[in-house]
């Protein structure tokens, strides 16, 4: 992300929230795995309802309001559990667009279709014969089709997602390599290894390393 | 509650061109509700426009970091 700039009239409200103790507060990796690859191609919400911009808002307000109440017997234990709300709020809101925008797709083109399958299938399914049979066509008719729509190969789209998911999972540190290795349906750890060593540069326990 | 946790949760209203903290990209996943006015910001190559009502959210991943 680059030149983030405001207009001149611009009134907006702000808010962060430091990565650790958002990741360590994810009540749901699958959605938290939506969330992320959602938001990486559409960083952007509009918001047509009151009711969301409200509920936005206000989760906002909540979650900074329980932040800052610091006298409170239970600080800890209320605002980690507020964190979670505001992440069930914040997909809440996001799965009803989540939701408008694969109708859209399903009846879209063979390249937006294959993308929202990607989305969907990409823990598991790394092979574009996989998509390809899904959208009954040849392999090699959809790395045509992707080439054609994004300059980029099927098999290159998988392995973005593929490599943003790994990331992602090998982020929460609560998950074990092993772990992570059999819900991606891989043959064995040291095939893991030797794939996000080939993905990312580094073999997983490298990556965690690295993070600290 | 430690200094460095006093920053763990920034609420902020921005009206005309305040900046955000330099760092907030790194340490911060961000979400930004516009009422009035626009935000022009390039994400992954790609530029884009948030008007009023829209909300925009960079969820930071460590892959930035690579």
């Amino acid at each position: 992300m680059a030149d983030l700039t405001f207009s001149k009239k611009v009134n907006a409200t702000v808010l962060l929230v430091e990565r650790d103790f958002l990741d360590e507060n994810i009540p749901d990796q699958s959605w938290s795995i939506d969330a992320l690859l959602h938001s990486r191609d559409n960083p952007v919400l509009h918001l047509t309802e009151k009711k969301d911009k409200h509920r936005v808002l206000l989760n906002f307000h909540l979650l900074h309001g329980k932040f800052s109440d610091t006298e409170h017997r239970f600080y800890h234990e209320t605002l980690k559990l507020q964190m979670q709300v505001f992440l069930l709020e914040m997909w809440h809101t996001f799965a009803n667009e989540f939701e408008r925008h694969k109708r859209t797709i399903e009846s879209g083109t063979l390249y937006e279709r294959f993308m929202q399958l990607v989305h969907q299938h990409c823990m598991k399914e790394r092979e574009v014969r996989f998509y390809a049979n899904k959208l009954n066509i040849t392999a090699k008719y959809l790395n045509y089709v992707c080439k054609q729509n994004s300059a980029v190969t099927a098999s290159e789209w998988i392995q973005r997602y593929v490599r943003e998911t790994i990331i992602l999972l090998l982020q929460v540190k609560n998950l074990n390599i092993s772990g992570i290795a059999d819900e991606m349906e891989f043959s064995s750890r040291s095939f893991f290894t030797r794939y996000v060593k080939k993905l990312i540069g580094m073999t997983p326990r490298e990556f965690r390393n690295r993070l600290g | 509650m430690n200094k460095e946790d006093k920053d763990r949760i920034i609420l902020l209203k921005v009206l005309g061109g305040v900046p955000l903290p330099d760092d907030f990209l790194y340490r911060y996943h961000t979400h930004i509700y516009c009422h009035r006015g626009s935000i022009d910001f390039v994400f992954n190559d790609k530029p884009y426009t948030c008007k009023a009502g829209g909300l925009v959210f960079f969820l930071r991943t460590a892959s930035w970091q690579i």
